[in-house]
């Protein structure tokens, strides 16, 4: 017997019994000859069988009590929450137009059904990267559980709060049990392998907490202290958007501004500074004015 | 996809089994298309393996039953293969993303089936990958996204002032829009520029002043079917522009992953030695700026070497040199 053929009868098998079957019941309820009467080359084949089920989508339940297998219940169908046409149609789309790097394995329509209204050669709205650190962080997160990973060097241990794209970037957001604060890390720079804790492990926050802070130079350890700055009258609407309007001290008559930002790391935001050219000029504090013209120096 | 192996078969088949039971039947060609399954190979498996699969005794009213005629497969007494299949994670995962990805693009209004399905997804799968994931294309530029969509599909012609980074100067064009999409946290639109004859990508937050005109354009076919990947539009081929080659320090390996780079080699000391494109010289100059005097150019055409360098440092400088304006004294305060 085929392999399909064995894997669709099993399934076959445990979604009509009313209740839970042993393994041996099992072999007794499937044509004879799909599994081997060796005991322990049934037991393995069989353990092979249940893993494939659970990877394609349907986990086999054992129950302690009757020491028997079976599959779980109906609930979706039920409970009326089967997608509408016009629903499915919306995720296909969507689907579509971004596009994720795969691995070819997960295209979810295999399970959810096709849908009629896709056009082929839909043009991306998007491309996602992935990378081998999201799924832990991604099972960290909706579990509940610590993560201990090294980040630039060092060891850190996170309790973790959400996975967020972000300027085209992975990051884990989480509270540093270390630093005693949340922290962004970006998942492409974890090094090395991703250590989970204990299931539920971890302790929500407030939604307010997650704020992701969208600009690098604030995700540094240097601590906080501002930087006052004059933008030339091209570059000023662009710099006010970006920051925001409340970062703008004053809008001069040539429509320059001069703008106030926090920093945590000023070898960042100088690097922000730059690609300005020589529209953007550092005013305040000393020091950062003085390191600027240090550093622009170190070129001549 | 040529030669499936029993698992992609039986994914496959689980989702084949209940689609066509539901709409009373369906042609092989329909089939082996909606679900990527090679005819020949769907063929064999409905009539080979499906007719063979049922329940103890397996006698007849126990199995499934499979019919092909014309082309067209019915199949009845196929119940247990109607539950539907758990989401994995990262199935769940990937459509989140896309969802979420879309709703941004999306207006509100425009929202609703693809929301009720997501929620709906979310809550049979009893996961929490909804709540844990947040996607965030392009921030910030949502006026200018509204306009350009709406443009886009009315195909209306748009008046823009943009600030050109490449040029570092601010100029008017008529553009035609193509297609819009989100790259590395930016919103763009790819277009017709009248202005330069020919197709140009916008960054949405450089156009300083979008306007209406009353003018509409017919899409030209052949320039949608020049439509590459997005990563290939800011990765310039060979030869087309420029060049230069840095060497790197470790620590500054982020431009690498940043940047476009045709070939990156990592020397025996460590450092690494990267060719870039340089699509405009105001575009390496801020690179070269941010990355510091030690990085070593170690070739560059004439026009882009070590003087360029220093004479981009040298006229940053002198601004710092020359009467640098204060606080409080030309301004409104805000």
């Amino acid at each position: 017997m085929s392999k399909l053929e064995r894997l669709l009868n099993l399934i076959a098998a445990l979604t009509e019994t009313s209740r839970p079957i042993t393994r041996d019941g099992i072999k007794e309820k499937l044509p004879e000859g799909t599994y081997s009467d060796n005991k322990e080359s049934f037991r393995r084949t069989f353990e092979r069988d249940k893993e494939e089920l659970k990877n394609i989508g349907i986990p086999v339940i054992f129950d302690e009590a009757t020491q028997g297998y079976f599959v779980e219940s109906n609930e979706l169908k039920e409970s009326g929450s089967y997608l509408e046409p016009d629903e499915l149609a919306a995720l296909h789309i969507a689907f579509n137009l971004v596009r994720i790097e795969s691995t070819g394995q997960e295209d979810p329509f295999l399970k959810l059904g096709p849908s009629s209204e896709i056009s082929k050669g839909i043009q991306p709205l998007t491309e996602i990267p992935l990378d081998p650190s999201l799924n832990t962080a991604l099972t960290a997160t909706t579990e509940k559980r610590m993560v201990t990973f090294a980040y630039k060097g060092e060891k850190r241990e996170i309790n973790p709060l959400r996975v967020v794209f972000n300027r085209g970037r992975w990051y884990l957001v989480g509270y540093d049990l270390d630093k005693k604060a949340i922290r962004n890390f970006r998942v492409d720079r974890i090094e090395g392998k991703v250590e989970l804790g204990e299931i539920n492990s971890v302790d929500s926050l407030n939604q307010e907490d997650l704020q992701l802070n969208v600009f690098p130079w604030r995700y540094g350890e240097e601590s906080n202290f501002k930087v006052t700055m004059h933008v030339e009258a091209l570059h000023a609407p662009w710099i006010v958007n970006y920051l925001g309007e409340n970062s703008v001290k004053e809008i001069n008559t040539d429509g320059s501004v001069v703008i106030e930002e926090e920093v945590n790391d000023w070898k960042s935001f100088r690097s922000f500074a730059l690609t300005f050219l020589d529209g953007v000029k550092i005013l305040a504090p000393q020091k950062c004015k003085e390191d600027m013209q240090a550093w622009l120096r170190g070129f001549l | 996809m040529n030669s499936l192996n029993a698992t992609d078969r039986l994914r496959r088949l689980l989702a084949v089994i209940p689609w066509v039971v539901d709409r009373g039947g369906a042609s092989l060609s329909e089939i082996s298309s909606y679900f990527d399954y090679p005819a020949e190979q769907l063929v064999t498996d409905l009539e080979e393996v499906l007719f063979m699969v049922g329940v103890h005794p397996f006698t007849p009213d126990c199995l499934v039953d499979v019919f092909i005629s014309d082309g067209f497969v019915e199949i009845s007494y196929a119940d247990w293969f109607r539950k539907p299949l758990h989401l994995s994670p990262e199935e769940m995962f990937r459509l989140i993303v896309a969802g979420k990805s879309v709703s941004e693009y999306l207006g509100t209004d425009e929202l609703g089936s693809l929301e009720r399905g997501l929620m709906k997804l979310a809550a049979a799968s009893g996961s929490a990958v909804e709540d844990a994931v947040e996607v965030n294309l392009g921030i910030q530029d949502r006026g200018a996204l509204e306009i350009f969509k709406e443009a886009q599909r009315e195909n209306r012609r748009l008046t823009i002032k943009y600030y050109s980074y490449g040029k570092n100067e601010e100029n008017s064009r008529e553009i035609d829009i193509y297609r819009l999409f989100a790259d590395k946290g930016h919103w763009y639109a790819e277009a017709y520029c009248h202005k330069a004859e020919g197709l140009r990508i916008f960054r949405l937050d450089r156009v300083r002043q979008v306007e209406n005109t009353d003018e509409f354009y017919i899409p030209n076919d052949e320039l949608l079917e020049s439509f590459g990947s997005i990563k290939e539009i800011f990765s310039p081929k060979e030869g087309t522009v420029p060049s230069v080659v840095l060497l790197l320090p470790e620590e500054e390996k982020w431009v690498i992953d940043e940047y476009p780079h045709y070939a990156a080699v990592q020397e025996e000391s460590g450092d690494w030695k990267v060719e870039f494109p340089v699509a405009s010289p105001a575009w390496l100059a801020r690179l070269l700026l941010r990355l510091g005097p030690n990085v070593q150019l170690v070739k560059a055409p004439e026009s882009l070497g070590e003087t360029f360098r220093r004479e981009v440092a040298q006229s940053i400088l002198k601004g710092y040199e020359e009467a640098t304006p204060q606080m409080g004294q030309s301004g409104v305060s805000s």
